[in-house]
């Protein structure tokens, strides 16, 4: 997807930020993902819906306390102060001692096979062929058995694709990219 | 409370003829005054995030560019804050802001919908484009300039802002909380207290010119315990939820937010399993108006009766109900969680008479039904935020008063239920075929209340059991719980209620004998 490096740096600025805010550890994790649905109703397009959202999630560890905030309001003016009043919540909560990111050493090593959990096919989907699959499953409804009692048919089809960030104070970085 | 799957099979759980509007009919927004120039009319709160009147002119421009009829933008700046308290401490928090703009592009009945978390105006317009895509004609003319209303009414003022509270003024509310249910049962054995706040606002624009703002503060409140007696437990809750600032958290609701969790929870150790089969089962005044809303309210929501999957279809202007069944869905109610001071399609939102008489009068409206049956929109086009476009929601729904009295139904059963309080169940929207669980309930034995129950199922048909509410008392009582309907994906906050009433007879799955 388009500005995954820009989310990668919101990140590790997030990360950075919390830092500097107070926390010992602090994990930030930002998603940016695209998906779109299709609902054809009774012979003729219902909804179209195109979304593509944002977002940063950050996990808090400040004295021993623990909190995790999200913001889709990413506004490079808007963060510093989302992050500072953030660690000054988890400043106020009772301990919570059993709380930490996992050993750095644990996070090494990470395996490399691809899971093929991204389908680069889908990128080529046009929005005639997203309807086209819609009308075809009403049709099909409309050819079985009994069909005859059907009041309405209601077919849907949606896809979507994302990437995500995460990244550790302590150095961490993983991405992981989903259709 | 809901939760909906696309096909309308649906579970509920908790914390888990537009004509006939009573009030607040027409056009809110139409009255207004347009400002000559200099500052953007309408936008107060929005000012702050960089949008303009040109943005959304823009925004409107693109979404109308290939022949929609109508095109609207929702802007929407939300903060969620919630605190738990669990094993006496609280070190559980969770903040989310949410920040965005919707585009809808609107073609007879079909819509096209997009929403961008980045308010740049190339991103804007990107996602305009795309709901655009729904039409494909010639482009319509975009308003230039809004006019705004000049007055929404003030159902939710909040003299303690959420945005200027501290955690720090917060966390005494969930700890006395822990505190006193402890202290009042010695079988409580463990409290959880769950805690929340938003504010924020919504701002609504659409290609009449119109625009509105509105703030809409929220809060909720949640004591659960686990008691034990004798080697069982026991478990029970209460929460109350506002449209509402830190100052509805008086010492008397928080006595009985305690109060009531204990009572429900040790209760239970007194209950009996209840007769099964069919008997005459009475509901309570309040929390047991979830059974209206649920497996009645949702079948009055115009669109389904537009895709004609609802039992009431082909029922307005027909009886449903005993003459003296008269059910409203209102949003006007001060300070309630269903409150709205106007819909999300900027429409006003008032008090909508559904069934009057006995006789249903009109569905809940959002703009696509209303213009698909020809009528003004009953102000019900809600939202769960920006990334979703509109539909017709409940808001608050409820029976008004009956002739009868709560004394006077009870003693007119000679073996049945008395409902307090429901939880999980099941719900067919269309069909209307539901299964509640009980939680809280009582035996009704030769006109009396004798012992309480447990392990209680109703089954039944919503519009069925309406024909056979054969008494309705005097005590409408709305529930103040943090209810939360959820359909098609979306969650909206909402408030029932219900006046004492008796159902001549309700299937009811329990282990004893009827």
């Amino acid at each position: 997807m388009s500005q995954g490096n820009d989310m990668l740096e919101v990140a590790r600025q997030a990360a950075a930020l919390a830092r500097k805010a107070g926390a010992q550890q602090a994990a930030a994790i930002t998603e940016r993902a695209r998906e779109v649905s299709v609902d054809w109703r009774d012979g003729k397009l219902e909804k179209l819906a195109d979304h593509t959202s944002r977002g940063l999630a950050l996990e808090l560890y400040v004295d021993g306390r623990y909190s995790r905030v999200s913001t889709s309001d990413l506004r490079p003016e808007a963060l510093p102060r989302f992050v500072e009043d953030s660690v000054a919540l988890a400043r106020a909560l009772e301990p919570d001692p059993f709380r930490a990111l996992p050993e750095p050493g644990l996070c090494q090593g990470q395996a490399t096979v691809d899971l093929q959990l991204e389908d680069p096919a889908l990128a080529g989907l046009t929005a005639v062929r997203r309807r086209e699959l819609a009308q075809a499953v009403e049709a099909a409804a409309r050819q079985v058995k009994g069909a005859g009692a059907i009041v309405s048919v209601t077919t849907g089809f949606g896809d979507g694709q994302a990437e995500l960030h995460r990244v550790h104070s302590d150095g961490f970085e993983g991405t992981r990219r989903t259709t | 409370m809901a939760i909906g799957d696309r096909m309308g099979r649906r579970r509920f759980l908790e914390l888990s003829a537009a004509g006939l509007t009573v009030a607040g009919a027409g056009d809110l927004l139409a009255c207004a005054a347009v400002r000559p120039g200099g500052a953007t009319a309408g936008i107060s709160y929005f000012e702050r995030f960089g949008i303009t009147e040109a943005l959304l002119a823009e925004a409107l421009s693109a979404a109308l560019s290939r022949g929609a009829d109508a095109a609207d933008v929702f802007v929407q700046h939300r903060v969620s804050s919630s605190l738990t308290l669990e094993d006496g401490a609280v070190n559980r928090a969770f903040v989310n802001v949410e920040l965005g703009l919707g585009v809808r592009a609107v073609k007879g009945d079909q819509q096209g919908y997009g929403f961008s978390e980045d308010l740049d105006p190339r991103a804007v317009r990107e996602c305009a484009l795309t709901a655009a895509s729904i039409a494909d004609g010639p482009a319509r003319g975009a308003p230039q300039r809004f006019h705004v209303a000049g007055r929404l009414p003030s159902r939710y003022p909040v003299r303690l802002r959420w945005e200027e509270v501290r955690p720090g003024q917060k966390l005494p509310l969930l700890t006395g909380l822990n505190a006193r249910a402890f202290a009042a049962d010695p079988r409580v054995q463990k409290a959880t207290v769950s805690f929340g706040d938003e504010y924020g606002a919504v701002l609504v624009a659409d290609s009449q010119g119109r625009i509105v703002e509105d703030l809409q503060p929220m809060t909720r409140l949640a004591l659960s315990c686990v008691a034990e007696q004798g080697g069982k437990r026991e478990t029970g809750w209460y929460n109350v939820s506002a449209r509402s600032g830190l100052e509805y958290y008086t010492p008397e609701r928080l006595d009985r937010v305690v109060r009531e969790a204990v009572a429900r929870t040790t209760v239970l150790f007194e209950a009996v399993p209840a007769p099964a089969g069919e008997v005459p089962v009475v509901l309570a005044a309040g929390s047991s108006g979830i059974l209206l809303h649920e497996a009645i309210g949702h079948g009055m929501e115009a669109d389904f009766n537009r895709k004609n999957t609802s039992i009431y279809a082909d029922r307005i202007g027909k009886p449903i109900a005993q003459p003296f069944v008269n059910i409203v869905d209102d949003a006007t109610l001060d300070g309630a969680r269903g409150s709205i001071n106007v819909d999300d399609e900027g429409n006003a939102a008032g008090r909508t008479m559904l069934v009057e008489g006995g006789v249903l009068r009109t569905y809940l409206h959002d703009a696509i039904s209303a213009r698909h049956y020809g009528l003004a929109s009953t102000g019900n086009g809600r939202r769960q935020s920006y990334q979703h476009p509109p539909q017709p929601r409940m808001r608050a729904t409820y029976m008004l008063n009956g002739p009868h009295r709560k004394d006077e139904i009870i003693a007119s059963v000679k073996k049945g239920i008395y409902c307090t309080n429901f939880t999980n169940g099941q719900v067919n929207i269309g069909a209307g075929d539901f299964t509640f669980y009980v939680k809280n309930g009582w035996l009704i034995e030769d006109g009396k209340l004798t012992r309480p129950v447990k392990d209680v199922n109703v089954i039944g048909n919503g519009p069925k059991v309406l024909e056979k509410v054969d008494m309705v008392a005097d005590d409408l009582a709305i529930d103040e719980g943090g209810w939360t309907c959820g359909k098609n994906g979306q969650g909206v906050p909402v408030s029932q209620g219900l006046p004492t009433l008796r159902v001549s007879s309700i299937t009811v799955g329990g282990r004893g004998k009827a």
